[in-house]
C-alpha cells in the first residue's frame, strides 16, 4: 500500500503506543510490508517479531511483475 | 452569483423534503433520495443536486464535521473516566487535530490473557471532508475470531 509521506513517523507512533498498552508483551506483528511498517515494527517490536502477510506480499509481487511485463 | 443563489435555494427546499428521512437513517443514500423523490413527487433530480441537499441536511442534523472534531478531546476524557484500563487521547497540533489513539481496556486484557500472540496491523485512507488515515491493530481470539485491539486516526493534510 502506498501511503503519503510522513506516515513512517505515524506508524512508529502508533506501534509505540500499542507496545506500551501491551505492558511488556512481545507479540508477533503481521503486516503488509508497507514502508512505514517495515521501519516501525523493526524499531518497536524487533525484526524477529515481524511476519509478513502472504496475501499482501503476493499481490504486491504480482503487481510489480505485471508492471515489468513478466 | 444569481445561479449560485438559485442552487442554494433549491438545496434548501430539497433539504426540507428529506429532512425527516435523514433524521431516521443517516445512511440514506443519494440514489434512494433520487428514487423516492421521483416516486413521491415526480421530481427528477441530478445526482449532484441530491448529494448537495443531503450534505445540507446532514449539517443541520449532525452539525458541521469541523465541530465534531472539537468535541473529540472531551469524548476521550469521558470514555477514559468510565473505563479504568482504557487508553484514549487526542493529540493536537496547535488548534488542529493531529491524531488520536484508542485502545479499550477489555480488549487489551483479553488479548494479554487469552489470544494468540499475534497482532495484525494495517492502515486505510479515510474518505469524507477531512480525509486522513485509519490505523488499526487486530488479533485473533482463541476461537479464530477477529479481536480488536486498538485503532488510531491520523489527520489528513487538509
Amino acid at each position: 500500500m502506498q501511503l503519503r509521506g510522513g506516515t513512517n513517523e505515524d506508524w512508529l507512533w502508533f506501534l509505540t503506543q500499542l507496545h506500551e498498552c501491551l505492558g511488556g508483551m512481545e507479540p508477533v506483528v503481521m503486516s503488509d510490508r508497507g514502508n512505514g511498517l517495515l521501519t516501525g515494527v523493526l524499531a518497536v517490536f524487533g525484526k524477529e517479531n515481524h511476519a509478513y502477510c502472504v496475501r499482501h506480499v503476493m499481490e504486491n509481487f504480482l503487481e510489480q511483475a505485471v508492471k515489468l511485463g513478466i | 452569483m444569481g445561479d449560485g443563489g438559485k442552487r442554494k435555494l433549491r438545496a434548501k427546499l430539497l433539504a426540507r423534503l428529506i429532512n425527516g428521512k435523514i433524521k431516521l437513517s443517516v445512511d440514506y443514500s443519494v440514489g434512494e433520495i433520487m428514487k423516492d423523490l421521483e416516486l413521491e413527487l415526480g421530481i427528477t433530480l441530478l445526482y449532484m443536486q441530491a448529494l448537495k441537499a443531503r450534505e445540507y441536511v446532514r449539517v443541520l442534523v449532525m452539525g458541521r464535521p469541523m465541530d465534531q472534531y472539537k468535541i473529540l478531546s472531551w469524548m476521550c476524557a469521558v470514555i477514559v473516566r468510565g473505563n479504568a484500563d482504557l487508553r484514549a487521547y487526542v493529540e493536537l497540533d496547535g488548534c488542529r487535530f493531529k491524531r488520536m489513539f484508542v485502545a479499550y481496556g477489555a480488549c487489551l486484557n483479553g488479548f494479554i490473557l487469552g489470544s494468540k500472540k499475534m497482532v495484525f496491523v494495517d492502515g486505510t485512507h479515510l474518505s469524507g471532508p477531512y480525509e486522513g488515515t485509519l490505523l488499526a491493530a487486530l488479533a485473533l481470539g482463541a476461537n479464530n475470531h477477529i479481536f480488536e485491539l486498538a485503532y488510531a486516526v491520523e489527520g489528513g493534510n487538509k
